[in-house]
């Protein structure tokens, strides 16, 4: 590591550094008004908790051409215009993975983490009886459940249904996108911001007095009983904080190139302040485009631009963690539905149902990182859904049961996913 | 201390609305009263079947002391700050007490302090009767200026096309249009409708856009839901967003098809399954954008029959026969026709001006408005914009768009580029027009947005410090320089607030000018601080 890069790593390493606090005491509630006041179960162990880095897929990604099942005939059968080609067949030939599945080319960025076995793909993941609405999907997904509403998102009822991992941090999820998702309703010291090295609360503007407003602001805005209270508060502190990190001088690790892209970026952001340790412990960001009606390009157009925009910063970011020894994270990749089996027209596909999800985490089990976990329900038509899809066989909360319990220390799985018993169990980690 | 300032304060104000030029008269008897004066204005509003809505009796300006929720108000609140819980108090209910002032408060961005004696002066069925007569508002000023400025910005695809018309030439009048219009209510029902039938700039293209906002959307925002929904599904900006283009016979393409039912019509709860789509879809296919550059209907929609999907189609168990161009037309009367889409439409506009769910009994009502007008907007937001809907509504946090709009418009700032700069602003916050990603448009709910809120008191503070010359606004004639502390808070007051500044929102901007003189230095400050109080960021 050249000496500015190391120096660049130290500066953060210096920067707070704090224990988690491992108490005994049960924790009652300050949420939002819609938690009940209870007192929440304590996760017994006293490892250290993931930090959870999710990527939301807006507008359903294609699951098919993420991973694609080139071991089957029918693949080609039901999509002879924009199948990803099978293995050996041409410079954008599918990379085999398991003999039965692939990648497109377009994510050969993730052999790296794969064939550490630190990258796991979940397949038919899905619900029954989804809704093909863009604008429905994602509320349900995010809230965790089709029923409950105006209750804020499963996210946040996670973070408030465990201790702050850094007691008294200034944020403890970092939204990387200028408005709040669903998934982070109800949260508290949730910052969101596209570019948080860009917002500025202060500074020089001439003949004024900026910290004099900047008081009575403060004064008058704690007064308040509403949540542009928690907002400007919350906020407050965070710039504060991001102010002191210098995001924009940051260096990442020797070889780590993120691109100048909202991911790219995103990713950059992420692991500055994950290697600066202040106790934000989600990390958020959403990406769009993925709604390939027309077109799709999966090969060499618009899908495989975008695939590889993701496959390369996100493996960037595991780089950059990584070299670094940090390996106390999660991180996932979801979108709110798939697309279906059979392609339209256009060269694109309809919206679809059960979908992949990537589970990026140096701390999978050895069994599941590097491979395809799936019930694999088949591609002929007997097999489908009622609308063409592909048949989900694992529920996501199951998958986000298990990640709450084993790896973010949150045994009030009733709690976060409610009206959900999971089913499948201990797919991707041993025991905490 | 503060128990000091209190008392002090609010006799003031007082005193000053007890002179007879004051236009507000406070109930006496609190609740009880306020709910006998809410049933009198309910009782005095009469239905129309063809045309005004009756008015019955001289409501002039009521006033209601007390919270939210007056009598008959049901459902859930959208966003407002007390929407989290159940009986909390609105915090701003209490001051906003004229009524023409707080229809002013819904159906503009703002108002400008040479705007406020006129429309305080009218009573509330005036003023909205002349907003909603906008063809006779003048506007001349704004349009010569977006005509001199943008001149292509009233261009057809062709001509928008030809002319390589950039986004930000797109872009500018849009935001332009709703800062300086004086049609102010037709800028708001022109912003719902653009959520409602959202397009998105990067797919339909800069020159789509341009002919779908301008041409289509601000002639007949005030129309009736049939002509614009026609509008909306012959436009070149719909059928290349939602891919229609790509719908062919043998090929279908059903994402047009999806949305119209689920976000344009009947909503999602409208009782469509995936067969309705799939034969909605035939119906539409056809419709193309005309690709071939010789022909004189290039970049036109038209029908092209041997791509037309033949035979009868049905679609929400009515049959429809395969006559080829007019299905289209059939669908869309179909859709028009049903309850579901009367109520999903009905909802939105309540929820956009009122800011919660109306009743069953108003959904009811707003039916029988919809079947006597032919779902006519102007008589659907007279009955929507009712005294005691408005009176009654819950305060509205400012989504960005709004509140940086409001800004360019109580401070007049009309410099050549303040739309470009303010794109800038929006982009920040997170809510540049036609920047969303799917197809439903901005969400309303402050829950999305309150996060940007520092963002905001940032913006302020930049703007009161005037130290960037492209946001450089005259101030002489909102900021008197000379007087006491309190003329001066007392015009802030009046030009920025309407005169209804909530008493604690005062003392702050006292407490914040105390021992300060009012040199240029001190004013900025305290217009920060009054541009950073809580009411300003709501509606």
């Amino acid at each position: 590591m050249n000496k500015e890069a190391e120096n660049a790593c130290q500066e953060y390493q210096t920067l707070t550094r704090r224990s988690l606090l491992a108490g005994a005491s049960a924790m009652v509630a300050t949420g939002p008004v819609w938690m009940p006041k209870i007192a929440f179960a304590k996760d017994g162990s006293s490892g250290e908790r993931d930090r959870l880095i999710l990527i939301n897929l807006r507008g359903g990604s294609d699951g098919l051409s993420f991973c694609c099942p080139h071991g089957d005939p029918e693949y080609y059968r039901v999509r002879p215009h924009i199948a990803v080609p099978q293995p050996g067949a041409g410079s954008n030939a599918a990379i085999d993975i398991d003999g039965y599945f692939g990648f497109a080319k377009a994510f050969e960025e993730f052999l790296d983490p794969f064939n550490s076995k630190h990258l796991a793909v979940l397949h038919a993941v899905g619900r029954e009886n989804w809704s093909f609405s863009h604008f429905d999907a994602i509320k349900w997904m995010e809230q965790g459940d089709a029923a409950v509403n105006g209750q804020g998102g499963w996210l946040a009822r996670h973070l408030a249904s465990v201790d702050e991992m850094v007691p008294d941090s200034e944020i403890r999820a970092m939204n990387l996108y200028p408005s709040k998702p669903v998934v982070l309703h109800g949260g508290k010291k949730v910052f969101s911001a596209g570019r948080p090295e860009e917002i500025k609360y202060g500074g020089y503007f001439g003949d004024f007095d900026t910290n004099e407003v900047k008081k009575t602001f403060l004064r008058q805005y704690m007064r308040l009983r509403d949540k542009t209270r928690e907002s400007v508060r919350d906020g407050i502190r965070a710039v504060d904080l991001i102010d002191r990190l210098k995001l924009a001088s940051y260096v990442p690790d020797e070889g780590v190139v993120y691109d100048d892209t909202d991911l790219g970026n995103a990713m950059r952001v992420t692991a500055a302040m994950m290697k600066a340790d202040v106790g934000i412990e989600v990390f958020h960001t959403q990406t769009h485009g993925w709604d390939t009606h027309i077109e799709q390009g999966t090969n060499d157009g618009a899908l495989n631009s975008k695939m590889n925009d993701l496959a390369r910063n996100v493996t960037m970011l595991y780089r950059d963690l990584m070299a670094q020894g940090i390996t106390n994270w999660t991180l996932v990749i979801v979108s709110e539905f798939g697309r279906r089996v059979v392609e339209n027209g256009g060269h694109g596909c309809e919206h679809g149902e059960a979908n992949t999800m990537f589970v990026l985490s140096p701390n999978l089990k050895s069994s599941a990182g590097g491979t395809v976990i799936t019930d694999w329900p088949g591609l002929e038509d007997e097999n489908l859904t009622y609308h063409k899809s592909l048949r989900p066989t694992l529920d996501d909360r199951d998958v986000w049961a298990e990640i709450l319990q084993k790896r973010l220390q949150n045994p009030n799985v009733d709690f976060v996913l409610p009206m959900h018993q999971p089913e499948k169990h201990d797919l991707l980690f041993d025991a905490a | 201390m503060i128990g000091n300032y209190l008392e002090k304060f609010s006799a003031a104000s007082q005193s000053k609305d007890a002179e007879p030029q004051s236009r507000r008269r406070f109930l006496a008897g609190g609740a009880a009263a306020a709910l006998t004066a809410v049933s009198a204005v309910a009782s005095a509003q009469q239905l129309s079947k063809g045309g005004r809505r009756v008015r019955g009796g001289n409501t002039g300006t009521i006033t209601f002391q007390g919270g939210s929720g007056g009598a008959g108000v049901t459902g859930s609140q959208v966003g407002g700050p007390g929407s989290a819980g159940g009986a909390s108090r609105d915090p701003f209910a209490q001051y906003w007490s004229s009524s023409s002032l707080r229809l002013a408060r819904r159906i503009t961005y703002g108002l400008r302090y040479d705007e406020l004696d006129a429309v305080s002066g009218m009573s509330f069925d005036d003023y909205l009767e002349q907003q909603l007569d906008y063809g006779s508002i003048d506007d001349s000023e704004t349009i010569n200026y977006l005509n001199s400025r943008y001149p292509h910005w009233k261009a057809d695809v062709r001509a928008s096309s030809d002319a390589g018309i950039s986004w930000q030439a797109f872009m500018d009048p849009n935001i332009y249009y709703a800062a300086f219009s004086k049609r102010q209510l037709h800028a708001r029902v022109v912003e719902f409708w653009l959520d409602h039938f959202y397009v998105n700039e990067e797919k339909a293209r800069a020159f789509r856009m341009n002919e779908y906002v301008y041409s289509r959307i601000h002639p007949l925002a005030f129309t009736n839901f049939r002509a614009i929904l026609g509008a909306v599904a012959k436009s070149p900006a719909m059928i290349m967003y939602l891919d229609n283009e790509k719908n062919r016979k043998d090929k279908p393409n059903i994402n047009y098809a999806r949305e119209l039912l689920e976000l344009h019509t009947v909503s999602s709860t409208g009782g469509y399954t995936e067969e309705d789509i799939n034969e909605a879809a035939k119906m539409m296919t056809g419709w193309r954008i005309v690709w071939e550059s010789y022909r004189a209907d290039f970049t036109q929609v038209i029908f092209t029959d041997h791509m037309h999907e033949p035979g009868s189609k049905t679609v929400l168990g009515r049959t429809f026969e395969g006559v080829g161009a007019d299905e289209f037309n059939q669908l869309l009367d179909f859709l028009d026709s049903l309850r579901a889409t009367h109520d999903f439409i009905c909802k939105k506009m309540y929820a956009f001006f009122i800011g919660r769910e109306p009743s069953r009994a108003e959904l009811d009502s707003y039916h029988a408005v919809w079947e006597a007008t032919d779902g006519s907007v102007k008589d659907l937001l007279r009955n929507v914009l009712t005294e005691q809907n408005i009176m009654t509504a819950p305060s509205m946090y400012k989504q960005p768009f709004h509140f940086y709009v409001g800004i360019l418009r109580q401070f007049n700032l009309k410099n050549a580029h303040i739309a470009t700069l303010y794109y800038r602003y929006l982009r920040e916050s997170g809510q540049v027009p036609f920047g969303w990603a799917d197809p439903d448009g901005y969400p309303q709910s402050g829950d999305y947005w309150y996060n940007g809120h520092l963002i905001r008191l940032q913006h302020v503070m930049k703007l009161s410090a005037q130290n960037d010359v492209a946001i450089k606004y005259d101030g002489a004639n909102l900021f008197p320089s000379r007087g006491t502390t309190s003329e001066f808070v007392e015009a802030l007051n009046r030009n920025l607030f309407y005169g209804e500044l909530p008493v604690p929102e005062k003392i702050w901007i006292h407490r914040h000018l105390r021992g300060k003189s009012l040199s240029i230095r001190n004013v900025r400050g305290a217009v920060a601080v009054a541009l950073g109080s809580p009411s300003y960021q709501w509606y």
